[in-house]
């Protein structure tokens, strides 16, 4: 694949914040420079001062006689505001600041104060290029909403909690690993046509016909599922006593002896008489639907007092079948009365719920239902209620012989939730009763019809009503103020389809779900108004409506609040500290939250995670609660980084981290109990701290059986310092493993043989002593001191022999000489999803201003946030 | 709730579905009659490349391509799978697309069936139309079935630009989303609705309304926009402008009752844990939609070229193949590694025979749907990296004039798309060139 993108990534810019430019003031550059003379380029001071050292130090190997890298320096156009080499210039620069040219063994030499002149005088000519450019170049952010946003935009303006888009396609990633890049969100007829389909089934969802649907209720005691069992055991007692009948002093110690056994604990889930110790296990098999619990039209209380519970031991789960009338729409709730079983010692279990049924021998289908585990702390004398409430219409697959097989019958109707014990390490949890009610309904209509036919005075007035309706929610929808002629169009296909509808309800949620269809809410940012693009200031400054959905985009991932919108109404929105308030709000709000995950997972490339295939045969330990944790512990601690606004640094290096139980025993971290994650201190885990050396982001770069130095590398180039190593060349030697030689060798000196071959060498040695610093961590990122009986060499020489000593010695590094070039990287990460768009050269400018005005203020993410809010590229279209 | 929480084994699910056996096209078509039975396409790629060992070395009988060339060729290995229909089957080799030649070894899975040069300074990108979408919507071949054509791959969407999960492209070069689960592609093709036929047409006569309005606001929208911004919404146009025509296709299919297809003993659960009954289901459904004549152009992308996050990539490893694909390709020059490679060059060429046993089990006038399907299979690389020698094979279509039962070996001087203006002629196109064509290739014909 060739390279896109052009690397910003090593620029200094001591020299642009010394005399440039005004910090701090996020005037939009763009206005000043057709305010003032158009600027030039500085070329005298370029044939005084900088060709000459250029010619003197570089042309040898880059001018006319030899060309190494394909590379000629002495015919580069020295205009870089108008000239065609800007690219070249902006790779001589990154080789030059760097320290990389000219190269260590090259006979001639840079001295400081040269090279120093050189960073000055190109640093300058880019940024002001930078900015003379922005206008003729660059990406337009105009592209429709991603398969995310669209669900939480329907999310929010439903008030319901569905995945409604999960039929459209996946979305790719554009070449920067973002999945909101204009540059890929295309559309085609399938995806316009499954657009159409989930808009009109969510308004369907959103809305009800008719009278409230009765309850159903389930009630049940373990003493009615403890009784289903006493049978049994009465059974094998009666056997018992048959077959000693005849000698009755055998029988007695027999029956004695099973009786004992009888008030024995299981290893799985089982019911306990608390009065008399007596115990059974947990029987359950579904052909018949024999243990199906019939619903009763009446909630029952909960017996006040109780003698009977289930246990659950650590990874074990209790099945409440439920019958087949479970309907398909609604919520269902669920209570459970649960403790830690008294006597064990403390510690804090937890649970998860599922949902699922079996209809033969192999049609079965089970999934989890609950987000989050829930710690159980209750303790045995005072058990406490937890309870699950989930839309039974989010569960596929359903039992498909509901209604079709009679319940008891083959194959089988029946349905029903499970109670797992998810606990990585703690002990049993005991429940005496579980309560299920569904569909339940706050409110009747509920309130997601209510927003929609909200109550007013035209009720009466169809076609008056009809409108109010249909205005309310476009606005909502798309964002802003709706001309007459929008509307009209709207009320107009309403009274086109209104004969044919039983009522004005079908008619209108028809009108509507071509709202949600249409171009005006799938397409971001254009608001469509003529006028209130006027009123911007500018022809290139986003209207208030726009910048309210950027935001909101930006943020939550999904379409402004009723807050919002107001602002962006009354035109204060675009106000510096109304705005920074906003961002302050925002970033509180639970809907943060998709921020962090969606920009996390984008940034880092966590997609790769996702995909990750472990051998197991080598790695036994890699399970599926710990790949959980792994997919969570970077978003967890990114989401820790922003609410404190702790310093973009601790993704470098930090004295804490984000785990749970399963993670934190990966890490060899005591103490940790439960399945939640939290904040640790690492002041006694040195070789954790910081996204290096986070296990997901290691595995993800690993092979599958061991560690992938290159890989490692290369994330840390292209997702940490913005600095991706060119595409690899299009007849790459294979590496010949089968050679007995090179299958003796270390993996580093493999990579180190590998990277002597000519072909190799001037891409590998940017990314292999990068990745070899990584080696103390192995395919699971375990930390480790010895590979394959050999001690484990981490230490490896960077251009200019700069050395590095394992992780330590890479943080060490990274944050000794290349705070700036990661405050760069990070903020042309961030304002690459902000803006939903690839950068361009022209927005270079306001990448660095952004960036040194972060480390003049300390670093912080969150204050990271607010400078992309605030910048001139954030409010232009 | 995520869909990766879902833990199924529900096989048997649809069994119950109150499905009844399958129709031939004869019985199903009630459009205007047509007095010959139809003419499918179908084209099957796998990425990579094939293993090709030296034929007189050690591990010469993994080579893919056969010994001897004409009719006295016979099977290596690989394709030894293939014998049951030797005189079904063309081998072709030696053929590759010019200009795909000059792009990079892993990016040339996007220009299979469309012979562009997908690079960034030629073309930026930007695809064009591949060979089953000119001839079902250009030349309109798709019009006379439900769904003009249907697009399946084992990733599903679109993939990005040089690492696509699609084979199909658009008149404008834009990549056609891939339908990756079975159940989806099961429910598109045959799902019950239960609606009466009045109620449909109520519910198309809304939906032309809806677009209509659409078309609208997306009309006076684009007026406003930049001039890069109006292509974008370009293609919202087109998407609605589609389905306008898909709803009076629909229209004209109302009173057709979709046909009854059977759900018995598909796996329509199967997924990416269980890539033999994923991929045995997908070329189960791709028999289907042709008998039952719902379609007569199917793309299937077995896996794209996408390493690491590529689903599909895994499916080696999952079914007892000591590496995933990319690393069996990359293997494959050296000694044994020709055999692991070849091992599943060969469980690939069974998925061809076993669709094509599939077909040639469904009988249609006086053959089988296979005498009138065209199958296309092969991949955009040699070996590994290598845009040139595509390993390829021409199979089926004994009724639209194909002569079978040879390995055929071209210069490079012959471009693909010549094989190409040959196969969309023996469908009924009328035009003698794609591509970069300069002529056809005959010797495949009768």
């Amino acid at each position: 694949m060739e390279k896109i993108k052009l690397q910003f990534s090593v620029l200094v810019f001591v020299a642009i914040a010394g005399s440039l430019l005004v910090l701090g003031q996020e005037k939009p550059e763009v206005a000043k420079t057709t305010e003032a003379a158009a600027p030039q380029p500085r070329l005298a001071e370029f044939r005084a001062e900088i060709e000459p050292v250029l010619k003197k130090s570089c042309s040898s190997c880059h001018g006319a006689k030899k060309q190494e890298g394909e590379f000629r320096i002495d015919t580069l156009d020295p205009d870089l505001l108008h000239g065609k080499d800007v690219d070249w210039w902006l790779e001589a620069f990154n080789a030059i600041s760097n320290g990389e040219m000219p190269p260590e063994d090259a006979k001639v030499k840079l001295a400081d104060a040269d090279r120093s002149k050189i960073i000055e005088w190109l640093s300058t000519e880019i940024q002001t290029a930078s900015q003379v450019r922005r206008r003729q170049q660059g990406h337009s952010s105009f592209r429709r909403m991603t398969r995310y946003e669209y669900t939480y935009t329907l999310q929010d303006l439903l008030g319901l909690p569905y995945d409604f888009a999960r039929d459209l396609p996946p979305e790719a990633n554009s070449e920067d690993g973002f999945q909101n890049s204009s540059e890929v969100l295309h559309m085609t007829v399938v995806q316009f046509e499954i657009y159409r389909r989930v808009a009109r089934k969510a308004l369907l969802r959103a809305t009800v016909r008719g009278e409230r649907p009765p309850v159903l209720y389930w009630g049940v005691n373990m003493k009615d599922a403890i009784a289903r069992e006493w049978p049994k055991q009465v059974e094998q007692i009666n056997k018992l006593k048959e077959k000693f009948k005849d000698d009755p002093a055998k029988q007695k110690k027999e029956v004695e002896q099973l009786e004992a056994s009888f008030k024995k604990p299981h290893n799985n889930t089982y019911y306990q008489e608390l009065s008399t110790g007596r115990t059974a296990r947990a029987g359950w098999a579904y052909y018949g639907a024999k243990y199906a619990f019939a619903p009763t039209d009446k909630l029952p209380a909960m017996p006040a007092s109780f003698d009977h519970v289930a246990i659950l031991p650590r990874g074990q789960s209790l099945i409440v079948e439920l019958g087949d009338r479970i309907p398909n729409e609604g919520t269902m709730r669920v209570r459970v009365r649960a403790s830690r079983v008294p006597g064990e010692a403390t510690g804090t279990p937890s649970l998860q719920l599922e949902f699922g049924w079996q209809a033969s021998n192999e049609g079965r289908a089970r999934m989890r239902i609950s987000a989050a585990d829930t710690p159980v702390q209750a303790t045995g004398e005072a058990p406490e209620i937890y309870q699950w409430e989930f839309p039974l219409g989010e569960i596929y697959p359903r039992n498909s012989v509901r209604n079709i097989t009679k319940l008891g019958a083959m194959p089988n109707p029946s349905e029903y939730i499970r109670l797992v014990n998810s606990s990585v390490s703690q002990g049993a949890i005991q429940i005496d009763s579980v309560e299920v009610s569904t569909p339940v309904y706050e409110h009747w209509p509920p309130k997601s019809h209510t927003r929609i036919f909200v109550d007013s005075k035209n009720r009466d007035n169809e076609n008056a009503y009809a409108r109010e309706v249909i205005e309310r929610f476009m606005k909502r929808a798309w964002r802003r103020d709706v001309t007459r002629a929008e509307v009209d169009r709207k009320v107009k296909l309403y009274q086109t389809i209104r004969p044919d509808c039983e009522n004005l309800e079908e008619a209108v949620v028809e009108v509507l779900a071509t709202v949600l269809a249409s171009p005006n809410l799938l397409y971001l940012v254009r608001t469509g108004v003529e006028e209130e693009a006027e009123q911007a200031a500018k022809a290139w400054q986003l209207s208030s409506h726009e910048l309210a959905t950027r935001l909101s985009m930006f943020l939550w991932s999904s379409t402004p609040d009723a807050e919002l919108l107001k602002l962006a109404a009354n035109g204060k929105l675009s106000d510096p500290e109304v705005l920074a308030g906003q961002v302050k709000r925002m970033l509180a709000d639970d809907r943060s939250q998709r921020f962090s995950k969606h920009f996390v997972r984008q940034w880092l490339d966590m997609q790769l995670l996702d995909f990750l295939n472990v051998d197991r045969k080598i790695h036994p330990q890699f399970d599926p609660a710990l790949k959980e944790a792994m997919q969570r512990e970077p978003i967890a601690f990114f989401q820790e980084v922003l609410q404190e606004n702790g310093s973009i640094f601790s993704f470098i290096d930090a004295d804490y981290t984000m785990v749970n139980e399963r993670l934190a025993r990966h890490y060899g971290i005591d103490g940790v109990l439960g399945n939640h994650f939290r904040r640790v201190n690492l002041d006694l885990k040195q070789d954790r701290g910081g996204l290096l050396t986070q296990a997901g982001l290691l595995a993800m770069n690993s092979a599958g059986a061991d560690s992938h130095p290159l890989k490692r590398g290369i994330w840390l180039l292209e997702s940490l310092l913005n600095d991706p190593p060119p595409p690899p060349p299009p007849a790459v030697p294979e590496i010949d493993l089968a050679d007995p030689e090179i299958a003796k060798l270390t993996l580093k000196q493999r990579i180190e043989d590998h990277r002597n071959h000519a072909a190799c060498k001037s891409c590998h040695a940017k990314i292999d002593p990068w990745g070899i610093a990584f080696e103390n961590y192995d395919a699971l990122g375990r930390w480790r001191n010895e590979v394959k009986g050999k001690p484990v060499d981490a230490t490896s020489l960077l251009f200019n022999n700069q050395k590095l000593e394992g992780m330590k010695g890479l943080k060490q590094f990274l944050l000794e000489n290349r705070q700036d070039q990661f405050a760069r990287a990070m903020v042309y990460k961030m304002l690459t999803y902000a803006l939903g768009r690839p950068l361009a050269f022209g927005d270079y400018a306001s990448v660095n201003r952004i960036a040194a005005e972060l480390r003049k203020q300390e670093d912080g993410l969150g204050t990271m946030v607010k400078l992309v809010v605030a910048s001139d590229l954030f409010q232009s279209k | 709730m995520n869909q990766k929480a879902l833990q199924m084994k529900r096989r048997t699910m649809l069994k119950a579905a109150g499905i009844s056996l399958a129709l031939p096209w004869m019985e199903s078509f009630a459009g205007p009659l047509e007095k010959s039975p139809p003419r499918r396409f179908c084209s099957i790629y796998f990425p990579y490349g094939v293993s090709l060992p030296k034929q007189d070395g050690d591990f010469g009988q993994w080579n893919w391509f056969p010994n001897e060339t004409g009719t006295d060729f016979t099977f290596n290995k690989s394709l030894e799978v293939l014998e049951p229909f030797r005189d079904q089957v063309t081998i072709l080799g030696g053929l590759s697309h010019p200009k795909v030649r000059r792009i990079g070894g892993h990016d040339s899975g996007d220009t299979f069936l469309t012979g562009e040069e997908l690079s960034l300074a030629t073309t930026g990108l930007k695809n064009s139309i591949s060979l089953d979408q000119f001839m079902a919507r250009t030349h309109k071949l798709g019009d006379s079935t439900r769904f003009a054509s249907l697009t399946l791959s084992s990733d599903g969407g679109t993939g990005m630009p040089t690492r696509a999960n699609t084979l199909s492209y658009s008149r404008t070069g834009q990549p056609i989303p891939s339908f990756n689960r079975p159940a989806i592609v099961f429910e598109r093709l045959f799902g019950l609705n239960g609606d009466s036929i009045d109620a449909q047409r109520k519910g198309l006569t809304r939906t032309g309304s809806h677009l209509d309005l659409l078309l609208d606001e997306a009309k006076s929208l684009q007026r406003k926009l930049g001039k890069a911004d109006q292509g974008k919404l370009d293609q919202y146009l087109t998407s609605v402008r589609e389905i306008e025509q898909d709803v009076e296709r629909s229209a004209r299919w109302l009173k057709v009752p979709r046909p009854k297809a059977n759900a018995e003993g598909l796996s329509l659960d199967a997924d990416n844990e269980t890539p033999d009954k994923l991929i045995h289901t997908m070329l189960d459904l791709i028999a289907l939609a042709f008998q039952t004549d719902s379609t007569r152009f199917v793309t299937y992308q077995l896996a794209s070229m996408h390493g690491a996050i590529s689903i599909a990539n895994k499916f080696p490893t999952l079914l007892g193949f000591n590496k995933d694909a990319h690393g069996l390709a990359h293997g494959a020059g050296k000694g044994a590694g020709a055999e692991n490679k070849g091992k599943w060059d060969r469980y690939q060429a069974s998925c061809l025979a076993y669709l094509m046993k599939r077909l040639s089990e469904m009988e249609e006038g006086d053959g089988s749907v296979l005498d009138n399907t065209c199958l296309f299979y092969g991949s955009s690389n040699s070996k590994t990296h290598n845009n040139t020698n595509y390993p390829l094979i021409l199979a089926g279509g004994k009724k639209m004039g194909y002569k079978h039962g040879q390995y055929l070996k071209f210069n490079n001087d012959v471009p693909l798309a010549n094989l190409f203006v040959t196969m969309q002629k023996r469908m009924g196109v009328k035009s003698d060139s794609f591509a970069d064509s300069t002529g056809e290739i005959v010797e495949v014909l009768a």
